[in-house]
Formats: structure tokens, sequence, C-alpha cells
């Protein structure tokens, strides 16, 4: 028998399985900082990294889903699990996979995108005693050379094979007995993935860590609070050695520009929060943004926000890196809305002071320097032990939750907190892994009924307001713009919002079962545009709704799109 | 005679005994009882304060019932225990194992009697499940990488909220190149 023919037969089968095998894997290729920096122009069916986008202006180019037909989305598919922490983490897309990390002990699931079957997921045990300030949760991961990359609370650092789910490598990164946890999003640039800490309550020493990829070898460690000899330490005052326990805590993700080479990143309150007595001086790096470079973490420019802070004004919020035209000047800037109530814009380039405004009622500053935007601190915000209502309180004129920049209207999408708190300074006294707020209990109590909110469009040329939707309790979920005019947001008791980015007139709205903490995102798959909304009461509550502290807790994403062909099908499902 | 003083003698001492058997207190000196106070139970009661203060008094009541027990690390670096599903009592014997240090623990459970019972077992990775028909013995490979307390419970039924639960205490420290210069730690200043 001949078995040349045969030969040529299996021949030809094994290499038409090599090209689909191909296929398969030119779809599913490598991410890495050069496709990240391209991914809003050029794939805007993923979303790659924590902000979308290394400018973090979580804006998406999709416009399938637009002011005029939003009214017909219909709910594609609903993932629930039964986790009472709060839902904050912001789901990654690449090529029709989706992957988000929860609260509680932190887990790490991969979906299908369009369907919202489950692929796998990992659980990584967190021990109970793990002392975190503003309940247990996780704001996501970062994609990159085929891993994903996430942090645990007990502050691990952990890679794992995106396609299987298994463990690459696992670093810790300090030892949370001391007070130190983690719940940022960690990010990829270049090879490296960079990660923050938590822990600002507890008297920690902040950082912003480099790991090598695909080794976990920890390249460079950038300290928020510099120790005796650099530059900076002078502004750490008092007898004990207070740098060593000043906080300056990194939890959220940063910023990177591609073509100035700058990773800008955000530091948190310095400890203790409410007494500055024991910590005379400016404070730095704390309530500031640092730029680095993100091959050496060498310190480049920084610009601190609120100098000797003792409101915990934190200054964490995101930085967002945006083209504009200020003063009849083309500026790359960055733009920022504080705790503090202020909404600033600097250079990116050098860290200068451009122009800043309140976007909320603000008692606690006179005014700000016009040249370098140095806060001059009111007479009735200096702390004692009773003192009046300031405002804002400690949870801000806006938390982390993060707004959103559209380039096509050129407004910011702030998500806003109005209240005020009683502030109540005292004994400040360093144990390691205990609160160190140098306060009592109640350190900034807002009374019932004096917290509420709005979803408020800025523009970040004029500073002023566009529109405004005022809510009942403040707006605690992130902001997505999106190219079809739309603004994606939701409230504190879980109302859905798809507002026209323009007019500030609501075209969609739903009621989820739970409040929302976490932002939504967008993504397509198959020429059809997904938004999800992860929805979960939680988070730090005594300090910006106590009066939501039982809300329904969970971790729920609701999944929308319109239905194909203009028609909803019964079922939802295609 | 002889004998007859020493039963003579002995019989205020059998007084003594049976005035004080009466007393609720000193009933607790009974053999199964003094086992509770063992030295090691001793000694990891007097960590408590620095292994969870919220919890320390449901840790303290599962001593009394189910005792501990320290793992053995093995050659090949994984640690090995072994813990019992007490015939209706729903309770874990011993209730606490204590690891040395962060790794891998191979835990055998025996379930001699003739209640279905579960071990839901904390575990890096997600959580391990293993299944215990009556009168059967299970063994789980778990992975516990930090310092610290992990619980775990039988979810057959109620038996977890009717006390079937005990918790792993992880010892150890983090590895060198997490461990930060923190401050000396003085006594609180007096007010």
């Amino acid at each position: 028998m001949n078995c040349k023919g045969w030969n040529l037969v299996v021949a030809g089968f094994l290499m038409s399985l090599a090209a689909v095998a191909a296929a398969q894997g030119q779809k599913a290729r490598t991410v890495d900082s050069e496709r990240i920096a391209r991914a809003a122009e050029a794939e805007p069916e993923n979303w790659l990294t924590y902000h979308g986008s290394y400018n973090a202006q979580r804006h998406s180019r999709l416009d399938q889903i637009n002011a005029k037909n939003a009214k017909q989305m219909e709910e594609a598919w609903q993932f629930y699990l039964p986790i009472p922490h709060g839902f904050e983490a912001t789901p990654l897309v690449v090529d029709g996979v989706m992957y988000f990390t929860t609260g509680g002990h932190t887990a790490v699931y991969a979906l299908d995108a369009a369907s919202g079957k489950e692929l796998w997921h990992r659980t990584f045990e967190v021990a109970e005693q793990v002392p975190a300030c503003c309940d247990w949760v996780n704001r996501g991961l970062a994609l990159g050379n085929g891993n994903v990359y996430f942090v645990t609370l007990d502050a691990r650092l952990i890679a794992l094979n995106a396609a299987s789910g298994e463990t690459l490598w696992e670093k810790t990164l300090a030892d949370w007995r001391d007070g130190f946890t983690a719940t940022v999003a960690p990010l990829f640039v270049n090879g490296k993935v960079i990660t923050g800490i938590s822990g600002g309550e507890y008297g920690i020493r902040g950082f912003v860590d480099a790991y090598e990829a695909d080794t976990g070898e920890r390249s460079w460690r950038f300290w928020t609070i510099p120790s005796p000899g650099e530059p900076g330490h002078d502004t750490w005052k008092g007898e004990q050695p207070t740098w060593m326990t000043g906080g300056g805590p990194t939890w959220v993700t940063g910023s990177y520009d591609p073509e100035l080479n700058l990773l800008y990143w955000t530091v948190g309150n310095p400890a203790p929060d409410f007494n500055g007595e024991v910590r005379p001086g400016d404070n730095l790096y704390t309530d500031s943004v640092v730029a680095l470079n993100p091959e050496t973490g060498e310190l480049i420019w920084h610009y601190q926000w609120t100098p000797h802070d003792v409101w915990d004004y934190d200054g964490i919020n995101e930085v967002i890196l945006a083209d504009l035209e200020v003063k009849g000047r083309q500026v790359k800037a960055l733009i920022h809305a504080d705790k503090n109530g202020h909404f600033y814009v600097l250079d990116r380039s050098n860290g200068t002071f451009i122009q800043a405004a309140p976007f909320v009622r603000q008692t606690w500053a006179k005014r700000l320097d016009p040249k370098t935007g140095r806060p001059e601190v009111a007479d009735v915000a200096r702390l004692t032990s009773a003192m009046e209502p300031l405002c804002p309180g400690p949870a801000g004129g806006k938390e982390w939750n993060h707004m959103a920049f559209s380039p096509q209207t050129g407004l910011a999408y702030i998500p806003v907190i109005e209240n005020c708190a009683t502030f109540r300074m005292g004994q400040a006294f360093y144990r390691k892994g205990l609160p160190f707020w140098g306060s009592v209990a109640d350190a900034a109590a807002i009374g019932p009924g004096e917290s509420q909110g709005a979803m408020l469009a800025l523009d970040p040329v004029t500073l002023k307001p566009s529109w405004k939707i005022d809510t009942k309790w403040p707006v605690m979920s992130g902001v997505l713009s999106t190219a079809g005019n739309l603004v994606f947001w939701g409230e504190a008791e879980g109302q859905l919002h798809a507002t026209d980015a323009e007019t500030g007139k609501d075209v969609w709205t739903h009621k989820a079962p739970m409040g929302m903490h976490a932002p939504p995102m967008t993504y397509a798959v198959d020429g059809q545009q997904y938004v999800a909304f992860p929805v979960g009461w939680g988070g730090w509550l005594n300090g910006f709704a106590p009066g939501l502290r039982h809300g329904e807790r969970g971790h729920l994403l609701t999944v929308w799109r319109l239905p194909k062909g203009g028609q909803p099908s019964a079922d939802g499902q295609q | 005679m002889r004998q007859a003083t020493r039963h003579f003698a002995r019989l205020p001492l059998l007084a003594l005994v049976a005035t004080l058997s009466a007393c609720d207190y000193l009933r607790l000196l009974r053999p199964s009882v003094l086992e509770q106070a063992e030295p090691p139970v001793v000694a990891l009661v007097n960590k408590l304060p620095d292994v969870d203060r919220p919890n320390e008094a449901v840790i303290a009541r599962i001593y009394a019932t189910g005792g501990l027990t320290h793992a053995a690390v093995g050659e090949d670096g994984v640690m090995r225990d072994e813990i019992w599903a007490r015939p209706l009592q729903l309770i874990w014997t011993p209730a606490i194992i204590v690891m040395p240090k962060g790794g891998e623990l191979e835990l055998t459970v025996h379930n001699p009697g003739k209640s279905r019972h579960a071990a839901y077992l904390p575990n890096n990775g997600g959580h391990m499940l293993l299944e215990l028909p009556p009168g059967t013995s299970g063994r789980a490979r778990i992975e516990l990488d930090e310092p610290g307390f992990y619980w775990f419970g039988c979810p057959v039924a109620n038996h977890f909220g009717r006390n079937m639960f005990g918790f792993i205490l992880v010892e150890g420290d983090v590895p060198m190149e997490a461990r930060l210069d923190r401050p000396p730690q003085p006594l609180p200043p007096e007010d």
C-alpha cells in the first residue's frame, strides 16, 4: 500500500491546524506598552488598562450606543457574586475576554465578555485580621505579556497566566501586620508592573514600586516620604521619627505620558491624619502628584495640592492627561479634582501650576495663590478638639471614584460629594498596625442628611460648570465618557444613568439593586458595543454617606447593549 | 488496728473532698478540663492580643472545646497535621491548627461518626471542600502564604453555625525584602 498520499493529507491537515493556531495566536496577541498606548485610538473595542488608556481620560471612541438610541438598551447578561464588601473594580477586556477582581478575599475572574460565562477564577485567601480602614476592596488589574497582575488585600503582588489563571509569580510588598494593605490596580508600563500601597490611616511609609513583569524582580521603589538626607525631608519636623510613620499611601492607579516618558502617581494623606502638631512642615510628598521616570523611579517633579494636610484631604484622586488651550496657550495639561474641593490644571511637562478653582462649597481655604496654587488656610480650619463644621468633609468634594474627560466636548465629568464635617483633633500615638489618626473615634462626623451630591460637567479651560445634575446622596461611582456623546454613571442607591454629554439630559436610566461605587466601562465584541456597570455598595461609608451604611451589599456586573437590528430579543440573549 | 487508724486519718480528707465536690469551681479540676490547660494552649492564649483582639473571645471559646495542634514540617517542606470531627459533638478536635510558617499544609481529616460532614478550607487559589461521608477520612493539601489566621468549618446543614469551626494560625514572618523599618514601640504616654 502506498502511503505517500496519506502522508500528504496528514501534512496538509497539520499545516491547516498550525495556520488556525497562528491566527488564534495573532488574535490573542500580547498586550504590551505600545499596544496600550495606542489602544484608545486603534482598538476601542478593548479596555486594556485600568483607566482605559494611559492618559486616564476614561473616554471611549465607541459610538454604537449614542444619545439617540441609548434608551433602547437592554441587559445582555449579568454576573453576581454574594461578596458582602464594596465592589470597586474596573473590569478589563481584551479580545473578547473580561477580567475583574473582587472585594473580600481577593479573587480574579475571567469571563467571556459577550456572554458573561465564567472561564476561570482564582481566590486568594486573606488573613482575618488584616487591617483595612475602608472595607475589604480591590480596584482591578493590569494586563501585559500574556499575564494579569493584581494586588491582594494583604499586600501581595501576583502575576497569573491570563489564559489559564495559573500563578506565575508572587511578591509580598510589605507586612500587613505593620498596617500595609493593597487595593490598587497596577499599571503595566514598558515591561514593568507599577503598583502602589494602602494604609494611610495606620502610619505606614508609602511607596510606589516597579516589578519586572516576567520575573517579579523589583526594579525600583520610590518612597513617598523622604528619609533623612533626601530632598524634602526637611518638611517633616517634630520630635519623633515622623517620616517613618508619615503615611503617603499610593492606592490610586497613576497615568503615563509615553511622549514625555513620565509616570504620574498621586500620593494620599499624611499620618496621623488629623493631628498636625506632631509633624510640623509641609509633609512632602503627601497630598501631591509626583512625576517619575518609569525606568528608574527617579522623581522628576512634584506638585502638592494641600501642604500640611490635617483634614484627610488625600490628594489621591486620579490625574487626567489632556492637551488644552488655556489662556491662549497650548498646554500639555494634567487635570485633577481634589478631595480638598478644588479643580486643578497643571503643566504636566514640568509641574507648573496653571489654574484652579473650587468645584464644591469649601470653607477651609481663604484662597489659592494665583501664581502657585498654594492654599491660604482659613482661621476656622485650624484643628482643635472642638470646632465648627468645615467644608468639604474628609471624603472631600470628590472621592477616589474616577471622573472622565471627553476630548469631544472638552468637559470633565466629576462625581461630586457636597458635605461638611465636624473635625476633632486628638492624641497621636503610633502603635504598629493600629489606626494612627490623631483623633477621636468620630474624627470627622457628618450629620444625617448633610451629605448630597451631583454629577458635574466642568470646563477645565474656563473652570466653569457646563451642566449639573443634583443627587440625593453623594455620587460615588466612577464615570465613563463615550464618543456616542454619552456619560455613564451610577448613584449611591443604584440608579444607573446614561446622560447626554453636552446637555446633561438623562437619555436612559435603570434601577440596579445596589448602590454603585465602581466606574463603568465599555467594550465591543464582534461589532457589538457593551457597557458594563460593576454594582455593589461598600467602601468608606462613614466618610461619605453614613446614612447608607446598611445599604445592600454584593458584586453585580450588569452589562448592557443595543438590541441587534434595533429589535429587543425576547430573552435578552442572541 | 493500724489499718483502722489509717482509715480514720483519711476521714477528714474524704470529708473535704466531699464538701469541695459540691463546689462548682473545683469541679473544673477534673482531668478533661485540666487537659485544656496544657502549656501550648496557655502559651497561645497569652499571644492572643497579638493575634486578633476583635475575635479574641471566639478564639478562646474554641480552645475550650477543641484544643490545638502544631503542624509538623516534613522533609519536603510540606507541613502535615490531622484533625477529627468528634461524633455527635459538632466540634473539630483539635480546632486550632498552628502552621509554623507560610506554605503548604497537608491536612488529614477524620469523620469517625455517623453524621455527614465536610471541611471547607481556606486556600490560596480558591477554597477547598473536603467531603467527609460517615466513617471516612480525607486529605487536602492547602496553601496559605501569609502570616495570620484563617477560618475553616463544616458547611453541612448549619454545622458551622452550631460551632463546628476552627482556625488555622500561620506563624512566621514576611520575606526579608518586605520587612520595613518601623519605629520603636514605646509604651503609651500617660494622660
